[in-house]
């Protein structure tokens, strides 16, 4: 019987192997002796069992030569390299990478999906829209000192479109309350006063437009993309206790996603 | 020689919900391996998992092409019309209804914006002597007020005294300067309205009392000349008048692309028709104010005779006017030529736009060989040979349309050979600003000798290549086109910037085959987009 600190051992280095082979997720176990597969008309278990006359005589059954494998000892502290050649990976069929959206597209899209509205900001009585006024730093060349788009998820970017989210989203969700908008865009299956508790449904089947609507993904509530988006809603309804905000929140937080801005 | 990163998309790695699961990974395995990972010291990168490429959806895919075509993510109405669509791929008449619409042709002049860095913003058309200023609200040129009154000062604040026989006249100040009153004016980038101009500036005589053409350069060193009927040969200080006239070229180029989508043209229109978009202020400017031009301007590179009557405040009607079969379409628009004002800078961007050859060094630097700047011809100096011997035959297709500015060098007016000029250059004798501005008149090499009195673009041309310049940037396109390069760099510039990454050594198949297709097409470019988009690879997002 194995000692309990040598299985202990072997499970250990086992695990370091997962972890350190990475993305190899193929079993690496040690090739073992076939089962000797069993002649037709014989019985499992009991290989000697002969058939009786007059049957067909049964064809001769060459045994494979046994795979004989020479068991390597693997002992606390053995530093014995141990080469493991992989089979070359089959050649992977081109791909595109995500791309960011451009300034333009990023303004088009956000004016699509919230029905309208864009990040602007009030300079007295001009409303400024910020993409055309932080153009340049958001990275769209002027072809004089610039002459290509930067289109890097940056973390500049990244604070910028958290502050378009976040100013869109108050203003889409305060006006929707108001009743001030052509139609509704945030909250069109759940009313602005639905919980989750008093109507999971609604609020579910909301998620399900929104996300078709920002990201293009049609996710049912029983998949495994939903959840978090569930949850966000929960939890942000859970600490302000008000629907309004929660939708607010996932809306910001639709915007903020890669599935948002990537493509 | 390879392009390198030219003009390519951003690329990036993983989007954030990937990036978290690789993470969590990353510390179960830390957690589980304990100390051996960390001795061994593997980067951050190294121990992400890649992901396997995602197979997008029918959603995310028309989401995709809708951003690519029409710059914007299509509506949930145009989503759950998908769904009721048969089939797992975008349908075809979609594709085809987006390729034709406007927003894919704003998308497209987007992308030649960046192809032909099409920006004049830095230019300044006017010289500053034809630019006003305004001073308690009357303006005037201070530039030359020197030699209206004498001294750097504008004109008195009261309404001006005009003779019978149309002398201003002046009152002489404490300090010497004589100073006229102002006129009322109604100018051209504001006809509905009055503004108070010095007498002496808004003067509206086409040739003066000493008989100076007021209409020319020669008309700023004449105090008999002033800015002409309404001002139209000045312009008013600030960048507003002249940031309309730079924009409305720039957006002559937009227009001729946004016409290919619209008409389903050729692309090759783009390259070798004589059209060109005008709107009020272009005409005005073309018109009038070259007067007084701040860069060589004259001949102009498009016929003027040829222009549309429509005033200066004009500015959204647009006429496309015929020209004369010297055009190469954007390789000779105005905006073109100002925006790279020497024909090394237009040939460069040419074959680095539309041909995806740049001329860059060797790895290695280019070698320095002691002595060789004594050679005058580029195409054969040791270390510029690399790029010149190519480059300065290319430059010269440009070699009839003038550098710094925008001038077209007709034949008739410039013959290759010009005896006067080489009469200048070879007796000691003034040349004429003609001479000097567009032929050899200065040997500064034995070498450079033989061609005193040729038309600059003519220097060091072998005799193989001196058609080039009288053939113009058409025959660039239409040789490029026999060798497959310029069809093959459309395929690959447009794969590239779909793609959002460079096409490698491995895709060339896929260029060949879409090239096939594009040619087969008549070279239509919605065509060549819609095979792009439509391609397995598209689909395949990582």
């Amino acid at each position: 019987m194995m000692p309990f600190w040598r299985a202990g051992l072997a499970l250990v280095v086992a695990a370091a192997a997962m972890a350190v082979g990475g993305c190899d997720y193929e079993s690496r176990v040690a090739p073992q002796a076939r089962p000797t597969p069993r002649a037709p008309g014989t019985v499992p278990d009991d290989p000697g069992v002969t058939p009786p006359i007059g049957t067909d005589p049964t064809p001769e059954v060459v045994e494979p030569d046994p795979v004989v494998v020479t068991p390597t000892t693997v002992t606390v502290g053995d530093e014995t390299p141990v080469v493991i050649d992989l089979p070359a990976p089959p050649p992977e069929a081109p791909t595109r990478p995500r791309r960011r959206m451009d300034i333009d597209q990023l303004d088009a899209s956000l004016r699509r999906v919230t029905g309208g509205l864009t990040w602007t900001v009030m300079v007295g009585s001009r409303e400024d829209n910020q993409f055309e006024v932080l153009s340049s730093t958001l990275g769209k060349p002027d072809f004089i000192e610039k002459t290509q788009e930067d289109l890097t998820p940056s973390a500049l970017f990244q604070k910028f479109l958290s502050e378009a989210a976040r100013t869109v989203c108050e203003r889409l969700a305060r006006e929707e309350v108001a009743g001030t908008r052509p139609e509704p865009v945030l909250m069109v299956e759940a009313s602005p006063t639905d919980t989750w508790e008093s109507a999971p449904e609604a609020i579910e089947a909301n998620l399900e437009r929104l996300l078709l609507r920002f990201h293009g993904r049609r996710l049912a509530p029983a998949d495994v993309g939903f959840d978090r988006w569930r949850w966000l809603f929960q939890s942000a309804l859970h600490v302000s206790s008000d629907p309004v905000v929660a939708w607010r929140t996932v809306c910001a937080g639709l915007i903020m996603h890669p599935d948002f801005y990537t493509y | 020689m390879r392009r390198t990163s030219r003009d390519l998309r951003g690329r990036w790695g993983r989007p954030r919900s990937e990036a978290v699961g690789a993470a969590a990974l990353l510390i179960l395995g830390s957690v589980v391996a304990g100390g051996v990972a960390a001795a061994a010291e593997p980067t951050n990168g190294a121990l992400l998992c890649e992901e396997p490429p995602e197979q997008l959806s029918r959603d995310r895919l028309f989401r995709a092409m809708s951003l690519d075509i029409r710059g914007v993510v299509p509506s949930i109405e145009e989503h759950e019309a998908l769904a009721d669509e048969p089939g797992d791929d975008v349908p075809d008449a979609l594709v085809d209804e987006w390729l034709e619409s406007d927003e894919f042709a704003t998308r497209l002049e987007r992308l030649h914006r960046e192809l032909l860095w099409n920006s004049l913003d830095n230019i300044q058309l006017v010289s500053p002597s034809a630019v006003f200023r305004t001073t308690n609200g009357i303006s005037w040129r201070n530039n030359i007020a020197t030699r209206y009154r004498g001294q750097n000062v504008p004109c008195l604040d009261e309404p001006a005294e005009i003779g019978d026989d149309g002398d201003i006249a002046t009152t002489t100040s404490a300090t010497g300067a004589r100073q006229e009153g102002w006129v009322l004016v109604s100018p051209y980038w504001a006809p509905a309205t009055t503004i108070k101009v010095c007498a002496f500036d808004a003067q509206d005589a086409a040739v003066s009392v000493s008989g100076t053409a007021c209409a020319t350069p020669a008309g700023l060193q004449d105090p008999g000349c002033g800015c002409g009927p309404a001002l139209r040969n000045c312009m008013p200080g600030g960048s507003t008048q002249l940031r309309m006239i730079t924009d409305a070229m720039v957006k002559d180029i937009d227009l001729r692309v946004a016409e290919l989508v619209e008409t389903d043209g050729s692309y090759l229109d783009l390259f070798t028709s004589a059209g060109v978009w005008v709107n009020g202020p272009l005409v005005h400017y073309w018109r009038y104010l070259t007067a007084f031009p701040r860069m060589s301007m004259s001949p102009a590179p498009i016929d003027v005779d040829r222009l549309p009557d429509l005033a200066f405040t004009d500015v959204d009607t647009w006429v496309k006017v015929q020209m004369g079969p010297e055009q190469a379409g954007i390789l000779t628009s105005p905006a073109f030529l100002l925006r790279f004002q020497t024909n090394r800078a237009r040939a460069n961007r040419f074959y680095n736009s539309f041909l995806c050859q740049a001329f860059n060094a060797p790895s290695g630097g280019i070698p320095v060989v002691a002595g060789a700047a004594a050679e005058p011809d580029l195409q054969i100096r040791a270390g510029c040979e690399y790029c010149h011997a190519l480059l300065e035959p290319a430059a010269s297709h440009w070699g009839r349309w003038g550098e710094r500015g925008a001038s077209r060098l007709a034949e008739d007016a410039f013959p290759p050979f010009d005896d006067s000029c080489e009469l200048c250059a070879t007796s000691g004798l003034p040349c004429s600003r003609r001479c000097q501005d567009f032929y050899v008149t200065q040997a500064f090499d034995d070498r450079e000798a033989p061609y005193l009195g040729w038309l600059k673009s003519y220097l060091f041309r072998r005799p193989e290549h001196e058609h080039y310049v009288e053939e113009g940037p058409k025959l660039l396109v239409y040789s490029t086109l026999v060798d497959g390069r310029f069809e093959r760099c459309a395929v690959r510039t447009a794969a590239e910037h779909l793609l959002g990454r460079a096409l490698d050594k491995g895709e060339d198949a896929l260029v060949d085959d879409v090239a096939r297709e594009f040619i087969a097409s008549g070279y239509k470019y919605r065509a060549l987009v819609k095979a792009l988009v439509t391609h397995p690879t598209y689909r395949r997002v990582r």
